[in-house]
């Protein structure tokens, strides 16, 4: 139902009829008073309780010939008045307590000159603070500035008294203050109406005498005030406007809306004839002969008066000065409070503690805590989403100061944009005050009505001072606190918004050089102008300029139009839903996986992310999983960890890390990084730097005392598992078997665990102690390792398929392809033989073996990394002085830079692919070319001969083929000496390393009971469960097919834990844990091309200088320093979906927002109007038109 | 029970945007029209943004349009959660009636709490008063024509249990004359199922 009565010809408050009874509030029957009272000019400002004293004048100015107008404030609204009662008229102006502070300059001269017309000040006042920030007792003012002033207690009183009020100001020459309550204003009651009279226009008479109070005329005047306040006393005793009803020598006093209460409470309680009630309609000027009578009737008085005890203290004065022998009970006796309204209970108790009459209150049953339900911002406010642009730009960094009006309500979770609060126009001076004490930049906010209220000499006042400020003037084109009154910004006709007062073109002439006039609801504008007002000095105006949904909708019948429509063929949304395939759910439906936590998104991040979607080729093509995600064999949550330090939440980020990646310390080092070749970033700067963050967060959690991170382990159930081979695959493994719960025994061929973790990766990238702290954690879940045992000799798959319930077979790829080169000449070594043999620095020299011998004497098909049995000679005399790598890959970078460590004078490496082809890590190539190491792309070794090797051009036969077969030579200088300049002839080299890939073992493997399995050089396994077609046994890394990296290998370990489990406990147990998926490739090109308006180049940690890298393998890469890894998290511009993302909860705060019974967020369809700026910035994409999700499940 | 020459006191209580003012506003006008004083009081300004908003409604000789703790004779709760919160002003005899559909609280969402079962909130008013009646006025506010007509429907439910103290024409009469021309037939109807669905429930 609508609030609107039934359309009648006449406005009620137009009847002319005396004895008419109308059903009015309270501020309505102040203005039939004033109409009985001929008012002819009214004006006011806006302030709850007392807006429709002004709105109601507004509407009957339209019609019954009577000015109005809202001024632009209450010192203005004062002096309108009293300009139109010096011209003869009776003017009435209206306003809130606070009001009549802030205009109280005129009020203090206006008694010296004295009215013409009746005047009459409405200042209605609030205790309890109902809807102001603070309560005050105005009558002390009325006292001070000679004004007399009226205190009615209920609507009729309210009619009646503003009636009186016209005829005693007219006589006696002063304005009248009103002090209604706000449960006068806002009570509505049958009144009964006095006859209207006509209004009485007399004119303005010249009397500079008392018209202009210069001192000498102003010390006469002041005469004259006390002269018309004794008329004013005498009038208030024949008027009945102060009266006593009964003769019970017990008496109360009692003012305004406390006296109506009393009225009915001594009936209710049945002492109507044992006490006699004095009601006082008027507080000042108090007739004290009048008082004196009433007083010696009386044995004790009771003052029944809220706020201040004002007429207690005059009674006291009274029966003091005059000695009479009454008891004057109330606030100083501490019967009474002095502070909040009088509710009847308050009465009642005191009248029961003062008098010692009637029962006292009942109590009620205990209130129930409950959660307060605060007004907030309405949905579709466009004061929140410039808040949330603020916040996006600015964020903790400013101060913000807030203002009177809606905008208030921006203090609240989730937007938080005040830090403090005064009063009318004091956004834009605290923020200024608070800068230039504190050097700081800071924020003031305040609407269009406030701005013009007394914001704008606020503003000239930083202008002039040049204050450091950002001033936001939300102009919402209406004054909306207080019931869409019109604000000097615009005009209100029929269905029309018409625009008067340009406050850019205000500002400006203010002196204002940096103005900027937005839409608030394109958050990406508005946060752009936001992040120029940041970055500029001085002060800088922000405009966000939008209408009130609420008002335009009541004014215009229509949704103003949207700022951003969400596409081109879906104008026009009337309200939104969320998509619950895409909201809190992070894409990886998948993995399973249950994610504690949240990226964490802040504003800016929100925005950054917004604005990724927006500026992107097709922006609605935003990823559900992050590129990086998509890319990571082990699908780790890229921008959750990085959201997690952006914030300094580093435990968080290890968490979220570890939960996914069991050998965190090695992979922060030595991990091919397609997650960096997938970031949307590399399209805008440069990807972020996402290793370099894991490395952080690493040797952050190992500087802390206890390690800050322990897996959940299930319970031991029994069940017995064999890992053969120590390497990345057998690791992952067995660290996942263990929380899984089963009994896991590692054996390992190696020294100790590692695999190729020890033997194929130089010290100078992967640091033992870092291996070792992997490996530790693992060991400390319970992982038993066996060591120095070799499957096939030391013990067969039938023993092991005995003793244990499952084997998973990790044994990697030890044996090193071959390129069949032969001859005199060069020492031929394989990158794996040679690296393994050069684990310089693992070892202190005591453990060196005596019997390590020259490559020589093993057959290069024999070698195998990582055993230590006679052979192997891991000395620094193998490597030579001219050093030739054949391969493309991190096998051949590591060899050729581990050389270069160890001795040889020039290291040169030839592959097949072109450069930017060679599958090696890209910043490994770069650090080998930056330590002096030559490559020589496209070209072949075609055959060895006693001083080198022959090196030819070449070119591929077929594309994509790295057989070298399949390449032709191209050029070729054949004998001669070496041009490696020109690429082709031959290279002088003492030694060769070849460097070509490798296979598994597979005559040992089959010696050892691995049989029947086997799939060319590799074992067949299921992808998903490393399942092999032998019964209990799986496999695992490089010896199945697959991805060949260490985290490729990982995630195969993983999914052979996974499919271990499932067959001994069967999916449903296994599958709470799941592993990551196989990656099907690189994440698919053509993502989002991003356009960022501000892009922040990545960061880089130290590393060891070029020249400190001879001679050692200390370690090259450096670690970010906090400030770094910070900054360079921020740049994670968050581009997957977060299964628990909350930012339209946390950030924005629309009322239409809620969580259901099933913990989804949904949009109240009968709250969403549909305005659609949450859909700018959901981080998941998961905000669409009610009309594209196809309506909602039951 | 109050003795009958003491006023009659009705609170309504809901959430700004429900119409708690308006209903308000024609219970008040009824009881004019049946020839009785009356004085509403009402606290708004801050509350019409979603805040909890209440209206007092005492029917009889009085001056004001206090109700204070235990006092009430009827609560018309237009939310569960906000006819809780005047649990205080109930008394054992106190008639409570609530629409239970609820409205969300911004304060419980931005904490990832969800609304609490409406059993615990009527198990909580059944300790003070066990005359309570529950209504799902969404669906009979839909059937009389639009959801916003739910607070006429309730005032149908207040009238249709004899909570009032005046003759149903006298409500009638206050809703149409509340009503604009195009409302009147909708809120006549939500009025009449509101009675109806009261009269059926007999409670």
């Amino acid at each position: 139902m609508m609030d609107t009565t039934n359309n009648q010809s006449l406005d009620p408050l137009l009847i002319p009829d005396a004895g008419h009874r109308e059903f009015l509030l309270g501020n309505d029957a102040i203005i039939r008073g004033a109409l009985e009272a001929g008012v002819g000019f009214a004006s006011g400002y806006p302030g709850t309780p007392s807006s429709e004293i002004t709105d109601g004048f507004a509407r009957l100015s339209k019609t019954c010939g009577i000015d109005f107008e809202y001024s632009v404030n209450e010192k203005i609204a004062i002096e309108m008045a009293f300009a139109a009662s010096l011209a003869g008229t009776r003017s009435i102006v209206a306003m809130k307590h606070l009001g009549l502070m802030y205009g109280g300059d005129p009020l203090t001269t206006i008694p010296y000159i004295g009215t013409v017309g009746g005047m009459v000040i409405v200042s209605a006042g609030d205790p309890s603070c109902l809807t102001s920030p603070n309560e005050q007792d105005q009558r002390q003012v009325a006292q001070m500035l000679h004004i007399p002033m009226f205190d009615p207690g209920t609507p009729q009183e309210a009619l009646e008294l503003t009636r009186y009020a016209f005829e005693l100001s007219e006589r006696v020459q002063l304005p009248v203050i009103l002090r209604p309550m706000t449960r006068v204003c806002h009570v509505r009651a049958e009144v009964t109406y006095g006859a209207l009279k006509e209004q009485v226009r007399s004119g303005f008479v010249r009397d500079p005498g008392r018209f202009v109070p210069i001192p000498a005329n102003a010390r006469r005047l002041r005469v004259e005030v006390d002269n018309r306040l004794d008329i004013a006393r005498a009038m208030l005793i024949e008027s009945g406007v102060l009266r006593r009803r009964g003769t019970g020598r017990t008496m109360i006093v009692a003012v305004g809306v406390p006296a109506a209460t009393t009225t009915d409470l001594l009936r209710s309680m049945g002492l109507e004839e044992q006490v006699s009630l004095m009601s006082l309609g008027a507080t000042w000027p108090l007739p004290e002969d009048w008082l004196v009578e009433q007083l010696r009737g009386a044995d004790r008085v009771l003052v029944v008066e809220e706020l201040l005890p004002f007429i207690e203290d005059a009674l006291l004065a009274i029966t003091a000065l005059h000695k009479i022998d009454v008891e004057i009970l109330g606030k100083r006796s501490g019967h009474l409070p002095s502070r909040f309204e009088y509710m009847p209970a308050t009465i009642q108790s005191g009248i029961h503690a003062a008098l010692g009459l009637g029962n006292p209150p009942i109590e009620g049953p205990e209130p129930e805590e409950l959660p307060i339900r605060p007004p907030v911002l309405c949905a579709s406010c466009p004061h929140r989403s410039a808040f949330f642009a603020a916040r996006a730009a600015f964020d903790d960094d400013v101060l913000y100061f807030n203002d009177i009006g809606c905008y208030t309500l921006g203090f609240g979770p989730p937007l938080q944009t005040a830090d403090a609060l005064l009063c009318m126009g004091a956004g834009f001076t605290l923020a200024a005050g608070v800068s230039k004490t504190s050097g700081e930049r800071t924020v003031g906010f305040m609407g269009d009505s406030t701005f013009f209220h007394s914001g704008m000499p606020a503003l000239l006042n930083a202008i002039k001072e040049d204050a450091n400020i950002v001033a936001v003037v939300m102009d919402n084109e209406v004054t909306a606190m207080t019931g869409f009154q019109e604000s000097p910004s615009i005009e209100i006709e029929r269905g029309r918004i018409e625009r008067r007062v340009d406050i850019a073109g205000v500002v400006r002439a203010l002196g204002c050089e940096h103005v900027e006039v937005v839409d608030p609801d394109d958050l990406a504008a508005t946060t752009a102008a936001f992040r120029r007002a940041k970055e500029a000095s001085g002060v800088s105006t922000i405009i966000t300029s939008r209408p009130c949904t609420v008002f335009y909708r009541r004014l215009c019948g229509e949704q103003p139009a949207k700022a951003v429509e969400d596409s081109p063929e879906q104008p026009g949304a009337k309200i939104y839903q969320i998509d619950h395939a895409r909201c809190q759910n992070c894409g990886r439906g998948s993995c399973g996986q249950r994610c504690s936590q949240s990226t964490q998104p802040s504003f800016e991040r929100a925005m950054t992310r917004a604005r990724s979607a927006e500026t992107g080729e097709n922006k609605k093509e935003t990823p559900e999983i992050a590129p990086c995600a998509e890319a990571c064999p082990l699908e780790l949550c890229v921008q959750g960890y990085s959201a997690h330090i952006a914030s300094g939440n580093y435990a968080g980020a290890l968490e979220l890390i570890m939960e996914r990646l069991p050998l965190p310390d090695s992979v922060c080092r030595v991990c091919h990084k397609p997650c960096e070749k997938s970031c949307v970033r590399l399209r805008i700067d440069d990807a972020v730097g996402i290793n370099d963050l894991k490395r952080f967060v690493m040797d952050w959690a190992g500087e802390q005392d206890e390690f800050p991170y322990s897996p959940p382990v299930e319970d031991e159930h029994g069940r017995k598992i064999a890992v053969v081979g120590a390497g990345p695959a057998g690791l992952a493994a067995a660290h996942d078997l263990r929380l899984r719960g089963y009994g896991v025994t590692v054996f390992d061929a190696g020294d100790e665990p590692g695999g190729l973790l020890l033997t194929g990766i130089p010290r100078y990238r992967l640091p033992l102690k870092s291996l070792r702290a992997d490996v530790a954690r693992i060991e400390a879940l319970g992982v038993r390792f066996e060591s120095k045992r070799r499957l096939g000799e030391d013990f067969q798959l039938s023993g092991l398929l005995d003793d244990f319930d499952a084997v998973c077979l990790a044994t990697g790829a030890g044996i090193a392809a071959q390129l069949g080169l032969s001859g005199d000449g060069p020492i031929v070594s394989d990158a794996l033989g040679y690296l393994a043999r050069s684990r310089t620095g693992d070892r202190r020299p005591e453990d060196r073996r005596p019997e390590d011998s020259r490559p020589e004497d093993r057959r290069p098909e024999d070698s195998r990394p990582g055993d230590s049995r006679p052979g192997d000679s891991g000395t620094q005399s193998e490597t030579q002085r001219r050093v030739l790598v054949i391969g493309g890959g991190n096998s051949a970078i590591d060899s050729a830079r581990t050389a270069m460590r160890l001795g040889a004078e020039r290291v040169v490496i030839v592959c097949l692919e072109r450069l930017d082809e060679m599958p090696a890590i890209r910043g490994e190539i770069t650090e080998a070319e930056r330590e002096g190491i030559e490559i020589l792309p496209r070209t072949k070794v075609l055959s060895l001969q006693s001083d080198g090797a022959v090196l030819a051009k070449v070119a591929p036969r077929i594309e994509g083929s790295l057989d070298p077969a399949d390449f032709e030579v191209v050029g070729s200088a054949a004998g001669g000496s070496a041009v490696v300049g020109s690429d082709v002839g031959v290279f002088e080299a003492d030694q060769v390393i070849v460097a070509i890939g490798q296979r598994p073992d597979r005559d040992a493997l089959e010696a050892a009971g691995v049989q029947d399995c086997w799939k060319d050089r590799v074992v067949a396994a299921d992808p998903r469960t490393g399942a092999t077609s032998l019964p209990r046994v799986f496999a695992a890394g490089d010896l199945v097919p697959g991805d060949l990296s260490v985290t490729g290998a990982i995630a195969q370990g993983m999914r052979a834990a996974w499919g271990i489990d499932s067959s001994l406990r069967g999916d449903e147990v296994a599958s709470q844990r799941m592993p990551p998926p196989e990656v099907t490739g690189e994440a698919p090109a053509g993502r989002p091309g991003v356009i960022l308006r501000d892009a922040k180049g990545r960061c880089f940690p130290p590393e060891l200088d070029h020249s400190a890298r001879k001679d050692n393998f200390d370690e090259v890469a450096g670690v970010f320093s906090e400030a770094q890894a910070r900054a360079e998290a921020e740049r994670c511009m968050i581009c997957g979906q977060c299964g628990n993302c909350r930012a339209c909860l946390d950030l924005f705060g629309c009322p239409a927002f809620f969580v259901d019974d099933s913990n989804r967020i949904q949009i109240d369809e009968q709250l969403c109007v549909g305005c659609g700026v949450c859909a700018q910035f959901c981080p998941n994409g998961a905000i669409r038109p009610a009309d594209e999700t196809g309506g909602e499940e039951a | 029970m109050t003795s009958s020459d003491q006023p009659s006191r009705i609170l309504v209580v809901g959430v700004g945007g429900q119409g708690v003012l308006v209903a308000a506003r024609v219970i008040g006008n009824g009881a004019r029209f049946a020839g009785l004083a009356v004085h509403v009081g009402q606290i708004h300004g801050m509350s019409q943004r979603g805040g909890s908003v209440e209206s007092t409604i005492v029917i009889g000789e009085n001056h004001t349009s206090f109700i204070g703790p235990g006092e009430a004779d009827v609560v018309l709760g237009f939310e569960p959660l906000e006819t809780l919160r005047a649990l205080n002003r109930m008394n054992e005899n106190t008639r409570v009636i609530i629409n239970t559909q609820p409205v969300n609280l911004t304060t419980m969402s931005f904490r990832g709490e969800s609304y609490p079962p409406i059993e615990d909130i009527v198990a909580r008013i059944s300790k003070v008063t066990p005359h309570i009646a529950l209504v799902d006025a969404l669906p009979i506010a839909r059937e009389a024509g639009q959801p916003r007509c739910m607070n006429v429907v309730m005032l149908g439910v207040l009238d249709g249990l004899g909570r009032l103290p005046y003759e149903v024409q006298y409500l009638e009469q206050a809703t149409e004359h509340q009503s604009p021309p195009a409302f009147v037939d909708m809120n006549k109807r939500a009025l009449r199922l509101g009675q109806g669905f009261a009269q059926k429930e007999g409670a």
